[in-house]
Formats: C-alpha cells, structure tokens, sequence
C-alpha cells in the first residue's frame, strides 16, 4: 500500500468508544473516592482546619518566673552583637530569620556568629539541608573556625524520616541552632511525610517554639538563626504564624553605591531597626566588621533624631509667631 | 607675605550663638491651607502673612511653575491672572500627591523667606554648626571668618595653615587649601572648596569647582556620601580637582573686553565703588583707552564683539583682582555676603570657557 502522508486530523470518535471512556472515567473517580473513605458520589465535603483545642489560659506576668540568665544576651565578641540586642548580643530563647540577596554571604556570616558563639562556650548544632561535608570542607578552608561547630547534614538522612532525626538531633538541648535554609528543611518534611505546605512549616515552627521553651534533655532555652528563601523581588516568603514567631528579621544587602555589604534589622523586638552594620568576605578566618562606617550611621542618626527635634520646636515657634499675635503685617526685605 | 588671618575662639562662640539665635523657623503645612494672595502675600490657615520674591519663587516651583514661564506669564496677563493661576496649579500639586510644603520664617521680620518641598531640605544653624565643627576638628582647619546674614544665613571660611600647597613650576603660587561652608534657608548647607593664596592672601571660595558638594539629606546614605566626598577632597589638601589645570590655562590666556566689563561690574555691584576707583583692581578703563588710542572704538562693540577683544590682562590677573577686592579691607563698603560672593565669582571666572581660549596664531 502506497504511503499516505498525514493529514492533521484525527478519525473522530465513535458514540461507543466516548461512552467506555466515560465510564473508565467514572469507575476510576469511585475507586479513589472509596480508597479516601467518601461515598461513590455526592459532594467531597471539606475537611475541617487542623485546630488544636488548647485550654484556655490567661497569664498575669507577674506570676511568671524566668532565670536572670535568660536575658544575658549570648556575646560573640563581634561589632555584630550591638545590632542583635540593645545590650549587644544573640538574646536567648528567640527566632532570627535572615534573609538576603543571593551571593550576599547568608550562609557564611550565620556560620560566622555561629562559631564564635562555640568559641565563646555556647552549645551550638547547624542544621545544613542546602550544603554537603564537601560544600562545607571548603568553607573551613577559608574560615577555620567553622570547623568547630556540630553540624548535621540532612541531606544523609534521605532514607530516613526526616521529623524523627531532627527531633533526636536537637534532643541534647542547644544554646543556639543554624538552620539552612528553613525552606528547605520545611520541603524535606512536606515531601517525606507527605505534609501539605502549612503543615510541614507549622511542624518545624512548633518545634522550634519548644526548643525555645527549653524542650530539651537540657531544659536550655534554645535560640534560631534560620535562613529563608525571599521571592525574586527580596520579600521574605512565609506565613503570618512564622512571621509571629520571629523576634527580628535580619537583611543582608548589597550596597549598589559602594559595592559593599551590609547587615540590617528590619524587624526586632529586642534591638534597634535600620541600623547597618557593613562586613567584607575578603579576609580569611573571619567576617570583617566595618565599625567606622558604623559609627558615622549612629552620628548621622543621632543628628538626624537632633534635627527633627528641632524641627519640631521651630514650628511651635512658627505657629507662636504667625497665630499667637495680632501684630501688623511686615513684609520681609529682597 | 600676606598675613594670614584667623578669628578667636570666644569669637567664633558668639558668632555661633548669634547663628543659633537668627535661625529662620520650618514648619510644615499642608498646600490646602495656603492661599497665594498675591506675589508679596499668602494667607495661612486664613492669616496673612507676607513674603519676600524667593518664598514666592519656592511656592511657584513647588507647584510646579517654571520661574521663566512665570515672568512670561505675568507680563502678558498681570498679576491678578498668575495668583489665580499659582492657586489652581497647587490644586494640580495636590492632586499628584504633592500635598505639602515647608514655609521657612525669619523670626525677626516675621516673613516667609523660603519655600521648600520638606523641612529636611534644609537643616538648622545648630545642626549646621555642629557639622562645621567637627569637620573643623578633623581636619585641623583654622577659621577665617564667620558671617551671618540677615536672614539667617550663614558662612564660615576655614582653612588648613599646616598643608600649604604650590602649583608646579609656578612662582608665588602657593596656596592653603580650605573649606567654605553655607548654610541658607534657600540652598541649604553647602560645602565648597576655599583656596587661600599666600602671596597675596586673596581667599576664593570653588563653589564653582565639581567638588563643591551639599548635604542633600541627614539620613545615614546621604551623610555617608557628604563625608566621603569630603575626605576626597581633604585628601587632596583641598584643592579643587581641575584648579592646577585651571590655573595654568588662566595664567596662559589673555582676558576678554567683555570679561574685564563683567568683572567690573559685579565690583560695581557689591561695593558703592566706580570704575575709576576700581582701576586698581579692574584695568578697564586703561584698557579701553589703549583700544581708542589704537582708533579702535569699544563704545560700539556688540557684546559678541567685546569677547572677542583681546586685552592685556591674563584671566588669573582678573581672578586675582577680584578676590584681592573681595578679600581685603579697601575703604569700601561692602557687605560679608557680597564678598563671598564675589569669591564665588572668582571661582566661576576661573572654571569657565574663557572666551580667549580657542585664539590660535594665524598667517594672515
């Protein structure tokens, strides 16, 4: 037979043929319907949001009693301790989130106070779901001091349920934990547990929230530098419930006048907000702090703070001189 | 040598309490609550208040009037019809957003004498004197001198005795560099470069030269930028960037008729001086004689004609004569202001096209 080349259209169906596939449809739909518990036809009724009932309670602060320790910041003994807390350093029991352009060196400067933070004595664990031992064994090439710090690999635990090696890592009870990145972890669980979005970061959220409570084998009160993913634009990703749960947001930028960068709060509840702390990623061993350019911020801020001070009594004055007297209108010289 | 003239601590103190005390007063208020009445008038929240042609001008580019359109305007209609239209354009203002603007006040005539978009555009005589001072201090400049002006303005002229700097090759060109700082409720803090020649002790003030700078906003990116720029400058020992070059082209070119004219009249402007006693200063008179001794009547020159006539003075002897007058005491009367304004003139004849400067030799 002699070739026929196509034509582009397609034999239409016959009466027969769409009526077997409409009922393959209609069989498949039951059987999942059935496997899901929910009657062959009818409705899927909407499942009711995942709300835990917990007792009411009312707190009178008075009645509350923390250890004086709590509240003695954890020091790096870096110029970075005086953006964290008004009395320099990492407070305890607390959540940073910390965002930032990519290539801005999130990770390194976290790794940074991290292990000046196990230097000075404190208990730290990073939790890395984005580097492997071979992505970090460059790092401590550059940074030895990184090398001091525990670190749990999540990517090794492929195999296992995720939720339990993160719960038996943090177990022990730290001073302070690096989570990069929280998306990442938070997919890991969705993925593993088959969670939905909300779930898996309501998991990780309430988990962090209890360490912070001091759920541990230690009863310390854990604190979190977790680093989050920001869409394109820079805006921070997550919900409302994470947002609440974060004491400060801390922005790592790039400069586009001077090609530098800088650490910012945009957000926090135990220190100051806008104020930028500069850092290079040139030097070896450390995250060098640019004081200087720190400095001259809290002058200018200081004048500017002055300035409206003074604004505001020259319009007193203005309105004293205008309204306060009915005098004769003068009209000023050129 | 010239000798070199600083001011005392204790008068530095008064003068700045003085400035402190003269600072015109901000406030701002919404473009809703004024009333342009006419070019001298405004009414505030229905208060009459006067103001002088600049506040007028501020109300007019804040509303979004060019000043030239406006003269155009006003000449063919009147006033009555530009008040109307200033009050309909900040109807238009408002409703692009622009819903406010500062009103700066001189608490003695108690008059509008500026207008600005933001009550930080400019920043108050405190504030001002206590960046001068510590620029001051970090630079180990020593003060001038110390204007105030009537409407608050001020100024201060500091220069650096202990790095004085000479132009390659050139005698008697030896130099301490500076600093000139401003502060006006039109322009706000200024920052110029003050070049202080030793020969002769003439002060010019580069405003300007491109490394004159203003402190633009008191955030920490706009103070950041203000101070390293101004280390820029203090690296170099103050010295304008192009004012060698400058200097070296103004020796090198004879001024034009109509430079020595302008020259003389901005002398005539600031001072109850005329041309004969400016002579000293200004040779036009003697240059204009030589031109008619020669038959050649300068009287009927277009001023097109008059740039192009060659005298026998260089630009750096006109610049020199300028800043010699502006600087010194010479029994004329002439107001603080009006002689830094004159060294700012200086500056702007030094950094221009001088209108000899492309004459070549030729043939014929």
């Amino acid at each position: 037979m002699a070739y026929q080349p196509p034509t582009g259209q397609r034999k239409p169906l016959s009466d027969e043929a769409k009526a077997k596939i409409a009922e393959a449809i209609r069989q498949n739909a039951i059987r999942k319907r059935t496997e899901m518990g929910l009657p062959p036809t009818g409705p899927i009724p909407t499942p009711p949001p995942a709300f835990t009932e917990k007792p009411l309670e009312l707190v009178r602060m008075k009645n509350q009693e923390f250890p004086d320790d709590l509240f003695v910041p954890m020091q790096t003994g870096k110029p970075v301790d005086l953006l964290f807390t008004n009395d320099g350093g990492v407070p305890k029991a607390c959540n940073f989130m910390l965002i930032g352009d990519p290539g801005v060196g999130k990770s390194t400067v976290s790794l940074d106070i991290l292990s000046d933070l196990a230097l000075a004595g404190y208990k730290v664990l990073f939790i890395s779901a984005e580097m492997t031992r071979i992505d970090l064994y460059g790092y401590v090439k550059r940074y030895p001091k990184f090398g001091e710090v525990d670190i749990l690999f999540t990517g090794e635990y492929c195999d296992s349920n995720p939720k339990n090696v993160i719960e038996q890592a943090l177990k022990p009870g730290y001073d302070i934990v690096l989570i990069d990145s929280f998306a990442e972890v938070q997919e890991d669980i969705k993925e593993a547990l088959k969670l939905t979005s909300s779930g898996s970061e309501k998991w990780l959220i309430d988990l962090m929230v209890s360490h912070n409570l001091a759920g541990n084998d230690v009863k310390k009160n854990t604190s979190f530098i977790v680093i989050q993913q920001v869409t394109k634009g820079g805006v921070f990703v997550g919900s409302n419930k994470l947002k609440h749960n974060t004491t400060g947001m801390l922005e790592l930028r790039f400069d586009a006048d001077s090609g530098t960068q800088y650490m910012t709060f945009s957000k926090n509840r135990r220190g100051s907000v806008g104020k930028r702390m500069f850092y290079s990623l040139s030097k070896t061993g450390d995250v060098e702090y640019d004081m200087r350019r720190f400095n001259n911020d809290e002058d200018a801020r200081e004048a500017l703070s002055q300035e409206r001070a003074l604004i505001e009594e020259e319009s007193n004055a203005f309105d004293k001189l205008i309204f306060g007297e009915e005098d004769t209108l003068i009209i000023p010289g050129e | 040598m010239a000798k070199f003239e600083t001011i005392s601590q204790s008068l530095f103190d008064s003068k700045s309490k003085e400035a402190i005390d003269k600072t015109p007063v901000r406030k701002e208020f919404g473009l809703k609550n004024i009333e342009v009445i006419d070019d001298r008038h405004l009414s505030i929240d229905g208060r009459k208040v006067g103001m002088n042609n600049q506040a007028f001008k501020g109300i007019c580019k804040a509303v979004g009037l060019p000043v030239g359109f406006d003269k155009t305007f006003t000449n063919a209609l009147g006033d009555k019809a530009r008040q109307q239209l200033v009050n309909r354009l900040k109807v238009a203002a408002q409703a692009k957003g622009n819903t406010t603007v500062s009103l700066v006040l001189n608490p003695d005539t108690r008059g509008i004498i500026a207008v600005q978009k933001n009550p930080e555009d400019i920043v108050s005589n405190q504030t001002f004197l206590d960046t001068s001072k510590s620029i001051i201090d970090k630079y180990n400049l020593s003060v001038n001198n110390f204007s105030i002006g009537s409407d608050g303005n001020v100024a201060i002229n500091a220069s650096s005795p202990h790095n004085a700097w000479g132009i390659q090759g050139l005698k008697d060109e030896d130099f301490f560099g500076g600093i000139s700082f401003t502060n006006s409720p039109h322009s706000g803090f200024q920052v110029s470069p003050y070049l202080h020649r030793l020969v002769c002790a003439n002060g010019m003030i580069g405003t300007a030269f491109e490394d004159s700078l203003s402190l633009g906003k008191m955030d920490a990116f706009g103070m950041e930028d203000f101070w390293r720029r101004l280390n820029i400058l203090a690296d170099n020992g103050f010295r304008p960037q192009k004012f060698e070059e400058q200097v070296r082209l103004a020796i090198n070119t004879r001024a034009s008729l109509a430079e020595l004219e302008d020259a003389n009249d901005s002398l005539k402007a600031y001072s109850d001086a005329d041309s004969k006693e400016l002579e000293a200063w200004i040779p036009l008179q003697s240059t204009r004689s030589r031109f008619h001794g020669a038959g050649i009547d300068t009287v009927i020159f277009s001023h097109n004609q008059k740039k192009g006539a060659r005298t026998g003075t260089s630009v750096w002897d006109l610049v020199n004569g300028i800043t010699h007058f502006a600087t010194h005491d010479n029994a004329f009367k002439i107001d603080d202001f009006d002689r830094r304004k004159l060294q700012m003139e200086a500056s702007r004849l030094l950094t221009k096209q001088f209108d000899m400067a492309n004459l070549v030799a030729s043939p014929f």
